[in-house]
């Protein structure tokens, strides 16, 4: 009796080596990030009335703005066009809001980090992040990409990231944060990627799961800080295939369901080289904006 | 005598079968040898044209009553500025810079083997300093090459409103996939003699002539095919240095198309 319960002892150590150790022997990761102080954290800044700060509000940034033009002999109303088109009357719901410009934005420019004094005019750092978000506001309006994939395969996402954050080919030269529309579904949460990690098991072909680390929005004390406040997605994928270089190819299926199993989009607009390439508030110049930003 | 007659009815099925079989392989290769490689336009140093892009935007990325459609026009100007070798083998120069309203604040530089236009080397140049708040991005020209001896369609998933995806002239590899190295996914490309001119309607194409009864003399469609889903359709004609329209769908729903608008010669 008792040898037999030995033998089985034995043979259960046997086959829970072979699996750990073909596992091992198979497993496999990549990462990769950009500097944290390449993106930075913000508040989505809602077209609802309901949930404060709007950008529209008094004593916010556009309020702020239309002053400054005020003392210079001119009449601007910002405040205004913003709240007739991206405030109540447009029946917005309440996750509408600016997240696709502070991506944009946060990517490509560097974060305000102290107020400034324009003829007077304070502009905290939460004013002028809100005037950077507004200056990014049509970057995502289908003409300016220089990187969209809707719905990517696990490995299109992951190439992209190992591409840009990482570093490997980047478009630019040198690494680049990614943005994230990462809500699957009928909403849209964009996000600055800058950071991510891959687990995966096998060999050519590899199934395991995808970290990615992003900037958040969702609070207003974001707009004011120096800080970067992240949030983590994970992602479980299979069926990805690598190239002789390890480079993860345009295949694979997304495991799971709901809205937060898989990205929606991965995207990033061109830079924009003056302040008003993609403004849509019309009230808006490129000289006060460069005094405010610059 | 049942069994013989099994024999023979079994006999002859598989003849038929053998015999259909037999038609269809050869009228797969008679197709084959029907179709000539495809000529590679006629360029020289000097010439230039220019393409509009159109990018179907699904409105999936900005918050609010955004309508899905397709966007403003991007144009582009294409020029062969020179000749150059990379290992030994003569490749054409060619910028590629935006026109007008097109927001690119980058132009391009690719180099086209002559022989099929398999394209060896691409440059991205940040331009300098065109507006006040420019920054540094990045070094001035971004580089890459891609290996001569695997010559390959271009397929790039980046830059959606550039409308750079070039076919492999001169060569008859046809539904075999070409090697991904350095790209994301494999490639196959097919070439039709006689296009059958089903593209997305509405689409501007002033030198397609797909309304015409007949298609001009020489139009040759090209299908380009990544493996994920992505189909790119183009025609080209000897007649015309670039190719007159072309179109990418994803996973069937189109993405972008685009067509030429003019060409010349700057001396």
């Amino acid at each position: 009796m008792r040898t037999s319960w030995i033998r089985w002892a034995w043979i259960v150590c046997l086959l829970a080596a072979l699996v750990c150790g073909s596992s091992a022997a198979y497993a496999g990761g990549d990462s990769g990030q950009v500097s944290k102080k390449m993106v930075w954290s913000c508040w989505y800044w809602p077209w609802v009335d309901w949930s404060d700060p709007n950008l529209y509000d008094y004593d916010e940034a556009l309020d702020r703005y239309d002053y400054l033009t005020w003392i210079y002999g001119y009449w601007t109303y910002a405040r205004d066009w913003e709240y007739e088109n991206h405030g109540p009357p447009q029946n917005p719901e309440g996750w509408w809001g600016h997240c696709h410009a502070w991506c944009g934005a946060a990517i490509w420019e560097p974060q305000p980090t102290k107020s400034r004094f324009v003829s007077g005019v304070e502009f905290r750092i939460r004013d002028r992040k809100g005037l950077l978000v507004e200056s990014y506001n049509t970057c995502a309006d289908g003409s300016s990409y220089e990187i969209y994939e809707e719905l990517p395969s696990p490995g299109l996402f992951w190439r992209y990231l190992r591409d840009e954050i990482k570093g490997v080919d980047p478009i630019h030269g040198s690494k680049r944060a990614l943005i994230g529309e990462l809500y699957y579904g009928e909403e849209i949460w964009n996000y600055p990627i800058y950071k991510y990690k891959v687990k995966y098991t096998g060999k050519q072909v590899v199934s395991g799961t995808i970290t990615v680390y992003v900037g958040d929005d969702g609070d207003p004390y974001y707009a004011d800080s120096k800080k970067l406040f992240s949030k983590i997605f994970v992602y479980q994928f299979q069926d990805v295939y690598l190239d002789s270089s390890k480079n993860p190819l345009d295949s694979g299926v997304w495991l799971g369901s709901g809205p937060y199993h898989r990205p929606d989009s991965i995207w990033r607009p061109y830079y924009a080289d003056y302040y008003t390439t993609y403004v849509e508030n019309p009230e808006l110049d490129e000289d006060f904006l460069f005094a405010i930003l610059y | 005598m049942i069994n013989f007659f099994k024999l023979l009815r079994a006999v002859g099925t598989l003849l038929v079968v053998v015999g259909c079989l037999l038609v269809w392989a050869d009228s797969r290769w008679a197709s084959g040898q029907a179709v000539p490689p495809l000529e590679p336009p006629k360029w020289s140093v000097g010439d230039y044209w220019k393409v509009e892009c159109e990018v179907y935007d699904s409105g999936k990325i900005v918050k609010g009553p955004v309508n899905p459609g397709w966007r403003a026009k991007q144009t582009w100007l294409f020029q062969v500025e020179g000749m150059e070798n990379i290992q030994d083998q003569p490749y054409f120069v060619v910028s590629i810079k935006p026109q007008g309203d097109n927001k690119c604040p980058y132009w391009f530089r690719y180099w086209f083997r002559e022989t099929d236009r398999h394209i060896g080397r691409q440059e991205l140049h940040h331009q300098s300093a065109t507006g006040g708040k420019s920054r540094s991005i990045g070094p001035p020209v971004v580089r890459k090459d891609f290996p001569p001896d695997a010559p390959s369609p271009f397929f790039a998933d980046n830059f959606p409103s550039l409308p750079l995806t070039t076919p492999l002239f001169n060569t008859d590899q046809s539904l075999t996939p070409f090697s991904p190295r350095k790209g994301i996914s494999a490639i196959y490309q097919e070439v039709d003699g006689t296009p059958a001119l089903n593209f997305m309607s509405g689409a501007e194409a002033p030198l397609l002539k797909k309304d015409a009864p007949a298609a001009p003399p020489g139009n040759r469609l090209v299908k380009i095919i990544a493996t994920a889903n992505k189909v790119e359709q183009q025609v080209w004609n000897p007649g015309h240095p670039w190719c007159v329209y072309g179109e990418r769908a994803h996973q069937g729903k189109p993405s972008r198309r685009y067509w030429l608008v003019e060409s010349g010669r700057v001396d």
